[in-house]
């Protein structure tokens, strides 16, 4: 039995007790979470990146993954905004303040805040996906000065129909970012006005690209026109970068569910570049 | 004198008397529960825990589950919860020794592979609690029309078991692997002798004969590059049409891991635990999520990840293919569908523009 591994970290699977502390109802059917851990110490110690997301249990029905929409550069209260679309989230949906669950976490990589710093980013969101930017939007914003331009085009009908529209507005007020809402045509199934509209959006804010991270979030069906765009600028290929989903049952690489080409979302992602793209295949 | 000294330093190796091998397995007995395979009624056999020695089966190629089954059960409970007390990790309650016999080098090689896949950065605890109890006897054999594990370099075991023994006709050649493997010759001191050159030689010779008896080669160098150029192929489409989306191929691997999860409540609606079970990429629900949208909707892509996750993603993450060439996805598919020709068509095929 000689060199068969020893298990030597507590389980992965396991979940931490967590308590929900507050709920917000947002926009298109979507909640905001509050959520909290019990030990006050892990509350001190969970770290993460903007774009990792968590796996949460609701005790009795199933465990699904979320992404962390707060900031780690504000701790204390984890918030996710979820959608009900299956059995955990109508049961996360149905949950009283103060319930007890489960969270285990964070997975996935994340956005190289590491690598991104000092340069200037472009943050790209095609309407309802405004949300999934918030975490990293926080966190710039929180540790402005780390980071050069900060140039933000999102897509809405009306910002105040969008979960976290209103934050549209203080934004828009910042001296240290440039903010531009577009308003697509109605009724844009595959989003073709989405993107011309961000293109139309990103042109007029005369951004450098040279160095630049561009950070998308959308349908990725919908980003090719986008991603020529932003090539043709001369933003470099491992600089566009977004999130993806697949289906996810364990987080960390076990389950196999994730898969994309030849990586697990879980792991190697959620966030990937467009080089990553060009190299996996069924990326969209 | 010469061959002397040899022999009296080179104690890694003994000699069993075929009609000793009761005796062998008497003995693996008192050293834990032992499974090995047990025939089945028409020709097939089965890994099983075993009551009499003499169930085992000494000539069983190939059964029909691999021992996977043992060390990562088909269900498995991962956590226990409570309404109010949250969830808490479930240990392993197996038996608390386990010695299974039998393993040929295709099936020690998968389950190298497995402990690389529970193992590492996120570890499987009930797993690696079964797997350190396990004792591994291996077992060599002589393939058939379906093995291949000379192409994937999985038909030698220079680690991964604590005895192996090869089959030399009269007798056993029993390589000692660990100090396990070393109790376990003590322990039998009187049932074992020790090798002498004429059975190194007899060793020799069924290495060579075991090697001259594989009727298949699939080239397997390249194959991740020239399966990443194939990707559009029109095989995929051809292999998906075929194929039943039974995830019976998956169920017989011996590397094949990926499960699903789901939540038992027990009846008194405040309790239960948090299930295993294994799953299988090729079924329709595998990557199917909420709202009924399915990333993996057509036959073609969900069979495609099985040689693609097997061939080249396995690689990137473990730094070998993780398919050992074994043939049991060839014995059990409805579909006929054979890893040996769609590996070899893969490499012949012509692209068809
Ligand atoms: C990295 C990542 C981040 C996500 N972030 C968010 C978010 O911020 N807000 C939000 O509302 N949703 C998010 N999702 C989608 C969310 O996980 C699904 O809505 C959720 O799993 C549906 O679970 P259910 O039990 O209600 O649905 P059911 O259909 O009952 O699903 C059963 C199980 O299948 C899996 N599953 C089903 N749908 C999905 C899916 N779309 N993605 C992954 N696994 C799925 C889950 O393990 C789930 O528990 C994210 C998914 C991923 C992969
Ligand atoms: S893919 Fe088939 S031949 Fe290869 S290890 Fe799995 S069952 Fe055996
Ligand atoms: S055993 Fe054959 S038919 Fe069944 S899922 Fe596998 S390839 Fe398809
Ligand atoms: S979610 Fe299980 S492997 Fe990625």
């Amino acid at each position: 039995m000689n060199g068969v591994p020893v298990a030597t970290k507590p389980d992965p699977l396991q979940p931490n007790r967590a308590h929900v502390i507050r709920v917000q109802r947002l926009p298109l059917e979507i909640n905001l979470f509050q959520l909290r851990f019990e030990d006050e110490e892990l509350n001190l110690s969970f770290d993460f990146k903007p774009g990792q997301f968590l796996m949460l249990s609701v005790i009795g029905v199933g465990e699904a993954p979320f992404a962390i929409v707060s900031s780690p550069s504000r701790r204390g209260l984890i918030e996710i905004a979820v959608r009900q679309s299956g059995r955990v989230t109508t049961a996360l949906h149905n949950l009283k303040e103060n319930a007890l669950i489960g969270i285990r976490g964070p997975y996935g990589n994340g956005y190289p805040i590491e690598r991104m710093r000092r340069s200037d980013v472009l943050l790209l969101s095609e309407g309802p996906w405004f949300g999934a930017l918030r975490s990293l939007r926080w966190y710039i914003l929180d540790n402005r000065k780390d980071f050069g331009q900060v140039t933000l085009v999102a897509t809405a009908d009306d910002a105040k129909d969008l979960p976290f529209g209103d934050e549209l507005s203080w934004l828009g007020d910042r001296e240290d970012i440039t903010c531009r809402v577009c308003r697509p045509a109605a009724r844009d199934a595959e989003g073709q006005d989405h993107m011309a509209r961000l293109i139309a959006g990103l042109r007029q804010t005369k951004f450098v690209a040279q160095g630049t991270y561009a950070v998308l979030a959308g349908e990725p069906a919908h980003f090719p026109p986008l991603w020529d765009y932003l090539l043709e600028r001369g933003v470099s290929k491992d600089k566009i970068l977004f999130s993806l989903q697949r289906k996810m049952r364990c987080g960390i690489g076990k389950c196999g569910h994730c898969s994309i080409g030849y990586k697990y979302t879980c792991l190697d992602g959620p966030v990937f570049s467009y080089w990553d793209a060009q190299n996996l295949p069924e990326v969209i | 004198m010469e061959s002397r000294r040899f022999l009296a330093g080179h104690a890694n190796a003994r000699l069993l008397a075929k009609d000793k091998a009761i005796g062998l397995l008497e003995l693996l007995g008192s050293f834990g529960e032992l499974y090995g395979p047990v025939r089945n009624g028409g020709g097939s056999s089965t890994f099983r825990a075993v009551k009499k020695p003499a169930d085992i089966d000494l000539n069983s190629l190939r059964t029909l589950l691999p021992p996977k089954k043992i060390l990562y059960p088909p269900t498995d409970e991962l956590l226990e919860f409570t309404a109010d007390g949250g969830f808490r990790s479930k240990e392993e309650t197996g038996p608390a020794r386990i010695v299974l016999f039998g393993l040929h080098p295709c099936d020690i090689n998968a389950v190298l592979t497995l402990d690389q896949v529970f193992s590492g950065r996120f570890e499987e605890p009930r797993y690696l609690a079964r797997r350190r109890r396990t004792a591994v006897i291996g077992l060599d054999c002589l393939p058939d029309e379906l093995c291949f594990c000379h192409s994937t370099k999985t038909d030698f075991s220079d680690r991964g078991f604590d005895l192996f023994l090869t089959d030399l006709g009269e007798a056993y050649f029993v390589r000692i692997g660990t100090a396990l493997g070393d109790d376990i010759i003590r322990a039998g001191r009187d049932i074992f002798q020790p090798i002498g050159p004429e059975s190194i030689d007899q060793y020799k010779d069924k290495t060579n004969r075991r090697h001259a008896a594989f009727s298949h080669r699939v080239e397997l160098v390249d194959l991740p590059h020239i399966l990443e150029l194939d990707y559009d192929s029109e095989i995929w489409e051809s292999l998906g049409r075929k194929c039943f989306s039974c995830g019976s191929c998956s169920a017989v691997c011996p590397t094949c891991y990926c499960y699903d999860v789901f939540d038992q409540v027990n009846l008194d609606g405040r309790s239960g635990s948090r299930v295993r079970i294994w799953d299988s990429c090729l079924t329709n629900s595998f990557a199917r999520v909420a709202d009924g949208h399915n990333y993996r909707q057509d036959k073609s892509t969900r069979i495609k990840l099985r040689y693609y996750h097997k061939q080249i993603a396995f690689v990137e993450q473990y730094g070998r293919p993780s398919c050992v060439g074994c043939g049991r996805c060839i014995a059990a598919c409805p579909a006929e569908i054979s890893v040996i020709d769609v590996l070899n068509a893969i490499f012949r095929e012509k692209v068809v523009k």
